[in-house]
């Protein structure tokens, strides 16, 4: 069905923020709203790894700690998790991350209205060979570093890193 | 039907979104910061550069440090996590696109003398992504190009499970999104990454930068920051030339850094592991 263009105007006027990532200090119900981001016993993101955190999982949040989140969990158990990586559960809004996501969220009747794998495949088809050449690189690059998303290997490399480099707890200023 | 049905959607509507002006989604964001990425392997006068991918322990050395204060700044957590990237460009820059897309070049690796002066130029990026500039920059962009309301529509009719726009509009849509998504990446391209934030976001993110570096966590050196930019000759500073004034900007940067108590000296080892990570770059 396709509205006429004054209902359709005044349905745009009527869009809320929707904030890239949650800025309050809310409690209560919460969703993970980035791909790479762990649950850990501890407030940090690389000492105490527990889980990957998932895409849209939801969470009950308790308290705040600096940039950290002290979460239970839907199997009841209490991790923290970044700040930056919540936001409030009604506010979440999924989007395809590839292009068989994608297809999945046509399929349920997503349609064209984001900076998404469909406009950046528009962008490159538009600027030619040497830009999608570009992203060819930026995709063997991203591919290159996907260690960064398995946190559990992560903060071991981490670890091992600060401890040869003297940093953090193996450095000499407390 | 139809007209019957536009009043109950719109009274629907109104009441689960409310109102106010739509933002990227950190989604979007990743997919803008891939997009200046991409825009970012050409130089100044369009000819490909690329990455430096020759030396993969290299790139891995530069993510390494650049995940070393990422992860413990005021916002560690970004939809695919941060990237550390070495263009191939003998420019002496580094700069930050949204959702966490970081870049240094090789001119500017080869200007530097260890490894706390890279953990310093990266943590000042990496303070803009924290103070979300490169975001603020995209959405401005945006809505400038005059998408932002498309945005904001196919996001949260998409959350409702609402479809209304003919296969028509859809294609006249995604027209204006492409038309828009360039005119967000020539944003960063022609100026960003050439000029900066401006005075008072480069100043903001050296003292947060500064501010992480001494983090417990974190422990580099917060002076290297200043030595690296002091000790580069004005004909050769590049992007940093257009940073704030000099002396004022380290004269920020010592201010900063005498409210944090204790702080860490460069380590010969970290240094000797920068050289060796380097050596490639430099011909050695």
């Amino acid at each position: 069905m396709v509205f006429t263009v004054p209902a359709l105007a005044f349905l745009l006027s009527l869009l809320p923020a929707a904030p890239a990532q949650d800025e309050d200090n809310s409690l209560g119900a919460k969703k993970v709203n980035v791909q790479t981001a762990s649950f850990n016993r501890v407030p940090s993101t690389t000492r105490g790894f527990i889980a990957e955190a998932k895409l849209g999982e939801e969470v009950s949040v308790q308290a705040y700690e600096g940039n950290f989140a002290k979460v239970k969990r839907s199997d009841g158990t209490e991790a923290y998790i970044a700040k930056s990586a919540l936001i409030v559960s009604d506010k979440y809004v999924k989007g395809p991350s590839n292009e068989k996501e994608m297809g999945q969220m046509k399929a349920q009747g997503y349609e064209a209205g984001r900076f998404d794998p469909e406009t950046e495949a528009s962008y490159k088809k538009e600027k030619g060979p040497e830009m999608a050449k570009a992203f060819e690189n930026v995709d063997a690059w991203e591919i290159r570093q996907a260690w960064t998303t398995q946190r559990a290997t992560l903060s071991r490399k981490m670890d091992e890193f600060r401890k040869a480099g003297k940093l953090a707890e193996y450095s000499s200023v407390k | 039907m139809q007209k019957a049905l536009i009043p109950v959607l719109l009274a629907s509507l109104a009441a689960a979104v409310g109102c106010g002006h739509a933002k990227l989604t950190e989604s979007q964001e990743y997919y803008v910061g891939r997009g200046v990425a991409a825009n970012a392997m050409f130089d100044s006068k369009g000819a490909y550069v690329g990455l430096y991918d020759k030396d993969a322990n290299l790139e891995e050395y530069v993510a390494m440090v650049g995940l070393s204060v990422a992860l413990e700044s005021d916002r560690p957590e970004t939809f695919k996590g941060y990237h550390f990237g070495v263009v191939n460009s003998p420019d002496i820059n580094a700069f930050a696109a949204p959702g966490g897309f970081v870049f240094v070049t090789t001119g500017a690796l080869k200007q530097m003398e260890n490894e706390d002066e890279l953990a310093g130029v990266l943590s000042h990026e990496i303070g803009h992504v924290n103070l979300r500039h490169p975001e603020e920059h995209a959405n401005k962009a945006a809505d400038q190009a005059g998408v932002m309301d498309i945005l904001g529509t196919g996001s949260h009719l998409a959350s409702l499970g609402l479809s209304i726009m003919g296969k028509s509009s859809q294609a006249d849509n995604l027209a204006t999104l492409t038309k828009g998504f360039g005119s967000v990446l020539d944003g960063f391209t022609k100026e960003l990454i050439v000029n900066g934030y401006g005075r008072e976001s480069e100043l903001a993110a050296d003292a947060l930068g500064v501010k992480v570096l001494c983090r417990p966590g974190v422990r580099y050196n917060p002076h290297a920051l200043k030595d690296f930019i002091a000790r580069l000759p004005k004909k050769e500073r590049g992007a940093w030339s257009t940073h704030p004034e000099l002396d004022g900007r380290i004269q920020a940067i010592d201010d900063v850094i005498k409210t944090q108590g204790a702080v860490a000296a460069t380590d010969p080892v970290r240094t000797a592991r920068f050289k060796a990570a380097t050596a490639g770059l430099r011909g050695q």
